[in-house]
């Protein structure tokens, strides 16, 4: 594409309006996705996943329940706990000090037989898509400090997103659309924040763009202001674009204000390609069924944010994060626990299998994670009340990682017989940042951002690339 | 020729083999302890190269240089600025022109725009002292202490609810707001303002009111992003600590001292026995006390001493209270009486029209066995029931008030603020961080590097007044700079040294050291005085520079650190608000007091601990109040300051000396599409078209209100067109020529104020 008209130049030619303006950006493609901060950028080296479909289980889901088979734990269930906790930890409603096994069978699942629970059938038939990560470990024991660092690496300060860092370091494939949304995210309780799609000290352009989800549907705030008719809506950005041209013809050069012009542009077109991307109502009744996408039907919900991921994959959208709430089982958990896997069950099965039929699951890496896991002894905070549940444990617990780059059918780590403490193949969440971004073709120590001073990167000091799951 | 007076480095006699002392435990592998020796040797070496590095050097009275160009400088500052032009070869732009000059100055100083009053009478006034009567009457506004307040905030984590995770109200925090920005409007010397807000409460006084006030300015070290639900509170209490450091470290010495929790600083001479000489101070100091509920820790708060006037006003509260509690009590029991007495006759009447169970009279009714007088008793029944319903409500309404009255008693008046411990002592170095694995015990002590005094810590005191002493002092090479730089940034867009929070070895160099060492040196003679410092910085003709574009001086300085021209910065966020608020004639100014709508039944989620409701509602009457008063939430701010995030308003958590000036889609498809912007537009819209009969003077009127200039021909003629097309699209729509009318202006008026002109300052 030659350079005939520079920016400036094409602000004061075009006569036409808005919508022109518009085309004409369009058409030049190639100049502004040079100059916008969100072009798709080269990785340090070549990538095995070009993108990320990150679902995060709020609370922090048992391992002992779900992919951590513990038939010790289970046979000596009841029994005073065997190994030594530290005592200034508080947490209540842990006075007796038992040891709870898991009420659920495993089976042993695909060709490597592993072991997974009835609690997650679906799950279970994809596990040769799966690598299961049974030696996770966090640094922090309270929902807070322990989401902001599976987030952003950091329990105490602010730090910018694991999201954030792959845009800014990627940059996406989309120009229309943000390159990092998450559906639903958690903003309020002890486990919700919305610095877990924040940019930090990065710049705003790539923190992720929350996408709220309803029954009426997905829906990004202000992306519409229905009592303004769209031609009305057109004269008036036609007014405001050209008032904005004219006093940039006049001072010359300004880059701010180039971006405020391009904002807009970026909006309008978002208005019009946002909808399409979040509305399902083109789907076949097949695929819905797929994702069990459905009214009434305890899938919907996980199933409808699956579906919308598998449609931002194909869109472009370099960051994608799911979100399920409401894992964090202190009491009842042998009646709580089922609901929560059956929610989330079917819609991940119905993603993998989707992504593959696509072709899309090797250029994709999905990640399944909650900040910590559960304690391998008994907790009851309702004074009998309710069942028994399960205390926050950072010391050892599940993630699981498929798609691209991934070796499927293969568990990584190991806790000890009770599952309390990793003690073999340990991955840090350090280490999982590091070999996310390794998988995407990035050098975690190479990725910084120089902020008052100092260059940070997302892994601090610290993060090991777990080859070993890599295929 | 520059001439300036080089003073010999002040050279820095630091012990290494006292310094570095970390014990190696039994538990520690040799591995870590190669790591260590290897750390010491680092810091060892960085110590000698960062002897010479300026900022830990005393500033130098430098002599004011001479320029080639007499004529251009106004004062001395202009004379560092321009001799730096003359040798770049780069001439410094035209002078602003009034208009433009006036908004600046507006906005920089108070953060609101210039009235139209304000504009024609600075153009008109012909005095070679216009300007500085101008710059005169907004240092005396109050306005004034609410700017520049809220610029020192951003460095403090100041936020009206607690915790990371919950949002527990803070209900106390806003005196130390308030205080701040009582102090910048007091124009309070920054040494003492700094020594209040690190030890206030050690601090002598005259009257209750003086030592309330000082114990409030320690909320400067309580209030901050606490975990306050962490279960393991030795490591929340050496999180705290961390963040406490993080903030005196980056706010009032410019370094980055958080890194050294875990190591020696990898640039900067900070070895971790520094580190954990700090630390000890503030463990020695109360931050936290006692618990909100079960495993959440509180904030410490103490009772501030109160004048006679006070007491007298809260008694007078106190009898309004209970008279009101008594009143709602009263109506309540009323209700309850009124309830069981309907209750009472339902269940007589029940009983009259079924005497053999309510089957058979159900089957009478359907059979149409009933007389006219049972039908009758059935209706009233109904009636009865459906009045019992409401005298339900009534009473749960009434509940609610009683709950939210009590809650919002008056009480004592407390600030968040620290106290020195009972039994200070020194901190142990935690290994590599962490807070259970301990090394040796470091005396408690400032930062080695910049240090010439050092004053000894009385004993039995945390040491919080000696650190205040070491940092608010002229020989502490830091902290004059610091600020003064802080100062320059929020003027001119971009500090002398641009990392502002950092003037460590890995920070920025100064564009002009000599500069900053000028007016580090003035600041401290001219006993610290913020407002004094102010005038001089706008005063001088480097600020009332236009912000022109020159093809040749920006291919040779496009970042403009030689200051050929004035930066062009977008509005804070808000500043955006405030000014919006200002031009539909909407902004409250109302001054100070509690922030939190605390006191709206249904706001209040009550368990352990409170917390506010993400669906709270703000007050009516404080809806358009100046931002600066309004409450920050952690996390989720109010839906209704959707504009400050969007804007680039600082996530408290965050503390920092430089804001994001971020330019993303969200904020178009806000200007576009919120409420907020529409609402206000629509008041703007009302406004023009009663204030003024005819177009031409209402798009005058708008321009002057939003832009600080008169419209042009056109403006006007641009104006009108839109109007005329958007009323006839309008009237194609629907039939209503009034409202149409005002919609047409709403929306013209919307788009000058989400504009670049508006968005902007020149």
């Amino acid at each position: 594409m030659s350079q005939l008209f520079s920016r400036r130049q094409l602000l004061r030619d075009s006569a036409c309006g808005f919508g022109s303006l518009a085309l004409a950006a369009m058409c030049s493609e190639q100049s502004r996705a040079a100059r916008s901060p969100l072009s798709s950028k080269a990785p340090h080296f070549a990538p095995r996943a070009k993108r990320v479909i990150f679902m995060f289980m709020q609370g922090g889901p048992s391992q002992m329940e779900t992919f951590d088979y513990k038939p010790r734990l289970g046979a000596e269930h009841g029994k005073p706990v065997p190994f030594e906790r530290d005592e200034n930890v508080e947490q209540g409603g842990i006075d007796s000090m038992r040891l709870f096994g898991s009420g659920w069978k495993f089976r042993q699942c695909g060709q490597a037989g592993i072991h997974v629970s009835e609690l997650f059938p679906e799950i279970g038939q994809k596990i040769d898509e799966i690598c299961v990560l049974n030696g996770m470990q966090a640094d922090s024991l309270a929902h807070a400090p322990a989401c902001l660092q599976l987030h952003t690496g950091d329990t105490n300060f602010v730090r910018p997103s694991l999201g954030a860092w792959i845009t800014y370091g990627l940059g996406t494939d989309n120009q229309n659309l943000p390159g990092f949304l998450t559906i639903a995210p958690p903003i309020s309780g002890d486990a919700g924040n919305p610095k877990f799609f924040g940019s930090g000290f990065l710049p705003t352009i790539y923190q992720g763009t929350s996408i709220g989800l309803s029954d009426k549907g997905a829906v990004i705030r202000y992306l519409k202001e229905n009592s303004i008719s769209d031609d009305l809506q057109r004269q008036q950005l036609d007014l405001i674009q050209s008032m904005n041209r004219e006093y940039l013809t006049q001072l010359e050069k300004d880059q701010h204000m180039e971006g405020m012009i391009d904002a807009f542009e970026l909006a309008f077109r978002m208005q019009t390609e946002t909808p399409e991307l979040l509305d399902l109502s083109g789907e076949t009744p097949a695929t819905l069924s797929l994702y069990g996408i459905g009214e009434q039907q305890p899938t919907d919900f996980f199933g409808r944010q699956c579906l919308l991921a598998r449609r931002m994959a194909e869109a472009g959208v370099r960051f994608i994060q799911l979100n399920s709430i409401g894992w964090d089982h202190h009491g009842n958990i042998r009646k709580r626990l089922p609901a929560n896997c059956q929610q989330v069950d079917k819609p991940i099965a119905g993603l993998l299998t989707d992504l593959r039929a696509r072709g899309l699951l090797d250029e994709t890496l999905l990640v399944w994670s909650g900040e910590f896991g559960r304690t391998p002894y008994e907790q009851d905070l309702s004074m009998g009340k309710d069942g028994y549940g399960r205390g926050h444990n950072p010391y050892g617990f599940t993630t699981w990682l498929a798609g691209g780059g991934i070796q499927g059918g293969m568990v990584f780590g190991r806790t000890d017989d009770y599952g309390y403490r990793a003690v073999e193949g340990q991955v840090h969440i350090h280490d999982l940042h590091a070999t996310i971004l390794h998988l995407l073709g990035i050098d975690h120590e190479q990725l910084t951002y120089r902020h008052g001073g100092r260059d940070f990167r997302l892994t601090d000091v610290y993060g090991r690339i777990v080859n070993e799951i890599i295929s | 020729m520059l001439r300036i007076a080089i003073l010999p480095p002040f050279h820095i006699v630091i012990c290494l083999g006292v310094v570095f002392c970390v014990n190696a435990t039994a538990e520690e592998s040799q591995e870590s302890r190669t790591e260590q020796a290897e750390a010491v040797s680092s810091a060892e070496s960085n110590l000698e190269v960062d002897n010479q590095h300026w900022a830990f050097r005393q500033p130098a009275r430098p002599l004011v240089p001479l320029c080639d160009d007499e004529s251009w400088p106004a004062g001395e500052i202009d004379r560092f600025i321009l001799r730096k032009l003359e040798q770049e070869n780069l001439n410094p732009t035209r002078d602003a022109d009034r208009y433009s000059l006036l908004r600046r100055v507006t906005f920089d100083l108070t953060g609101l725009p210039p009235t139209p009053l304000e504009i024609e009478s600075f153009v008109a006034d012909d005095s070679p002292v216009a300007f500085q009567k101008v710059v005169e009457r907004m240092l005396a506004s109050t306005h004034f202490g609410e700017r520049w307040g809220r610029h020192w905030l951003d460095l403090t984590g100041y936020a009206d609810t607690m915790g990371v995770g919950r949002t527990i109200p803070a209900r106390h925090a806003w005196r130390y707001r308030d205080y701040v920005i009582k102090a910048f409007n007091d124009d309070k010397p920054y040494d003492r303002f700094l020594t209040e807000q690190l030890a206030g409460d050690s601090l002598p006084y005259e009257h209750p009111a003086l030592k309330a006030e000082q114990v409030t300015a320690t909320g400067f070290l309580a209030i901050g992003p606490w975990e306050l639900v962490n279960g393991d509170k030795v490591q929340l209490r050496m999180d705290v600590v961390d963040l406490q450091i993080d903030r005196v470290g980056r706010t009032l010495l410019g370094l980055t001292l958080g890194c050294s929790r875990c190591h020696d600083h990898k640039f900067d001479p900070i070895p971790q026995t520094d580190y954990y000489g700090l630390a000890g101070i503030f463990m020695s100091t109360t931050t936290l006390r006692g618990r909100l509920a079960n495993v959440v820790s509180g904030v410490n708060l103490v009772p501030l001493k109160e004048t006679a006037g006070q007491l007298r006003r809260r008694a007078a509260e106190y009898e309004r209270y209970e008279a009101e509690l008594a009143d709602l009590k009263g109506q309540r029991d009323d209700a309850s009486s009124q309830q069981d007495e309907i209750d009472s006759r339902v269940k007589a009447l029940k009983k009259e029209t079924s005497p053999a169970g309510e089957n058979q009279q159900a089957a009478r009714v359907e059979s149409g066995d009933g007389s006219a007088a049972h039908d009758e008793l059935v209706s009233e029944i109904a009636k009865l029931e459906k009045q019992l319903e409401s005298v339900a409500q009534q009473i749960g309404q009434l509940n609610q008030q009683i709950t939210i009255l009590e809650y919002n008693r008056p009480r004592t008046l407390m600030a968040m603020a620290v106290e020195d411990y009972p039994e200070p002592k020194d901190c142990r170095i935690n290994l590599r961080g962490n807070a259970r694995q301990l090394g040796d015990a470091v005396p408690r002590g400032f930062l080695s590097a910049a240090s010439k005094s050092k004053p000894q810590i009385i004993p039995g005191t945390s040491g919080r007044l000696e650190l205040a002493t070491w940092i608010a002092n002229a020989d502490n090479p830091l902290t004059a700079r610091v600020f003064v730089n802080r100062v320059w940034h929020h003027l001119f867009g971009a500090g002398l040294v641009r990392s502002v929070d950092n003037l460590g070895v890995r920070g920025e160099q100064p564009t002009h050291p000599e500069l900053l060492d000028y007016l580090a040196i003035r600041f401290v003679e001219q006993g610290w005085s913020t407002k004094a410092l102010i005038s001089q910085l706008v005063l001088s003709r480097t600020y009332r520079m236009g912000s022109d574009y020159h093809q040749a001086a920006y291919d040779v300085d496009p970042n403009n650190r030689w200051r050929w021209r004035m930066n062009r910065r977008r509005l804070e966020a808000e500043s955006i608000r405030d000014a919006i608020l200002s031009i539909s004639g909407k902004l409250n100014l109302t001054p100070g007091g509690p922030s939190l709508p605390l006191d709206i039944a249904g706001n209040v989620q009550f368990g352990a601990p409170d917390a506010i409701k993400d669906s709270a509602k703000m007050r009516d009457r404080d809806l358009f109040r100046r931002t600066v008063f309004q409450p920050v939430k952690r996390k989720q701010p109010f839906d209704v300051l959707d504009i400050l995030a969007t804007f680039d308003f600082p996530d408290p958590d965050e503390e920092t000396g430089t804001r994001n000036i971020a330019t993303v889609p969200a904020q178009a498809l806000y200007l576009m599409n919120s409420p907020f912007i529409r609402q206000q537009a629509k008041a703007t819209a009302q406004r023009l078209i009663a204030e003024r009969d005819d177009d031409a003077l209402r798009v005058d009127l708008l321009y002057l209100l939003a832009l600080g200039r008169h419209a042009t021909e056109t403006d006007v003629q641009r104006g009108k067109m839109f109007i005329e097309n958007c009323q006839r699209t309008l009237n194609s729509q629907k039939e209503s020529a009034d409202a149409n009318e005002i919609e047409a202006w709403t929306l013209f008026c919307q788009s000058v104020l989400v504009s670049n002109e508006f968005l902007f300052r020149q």
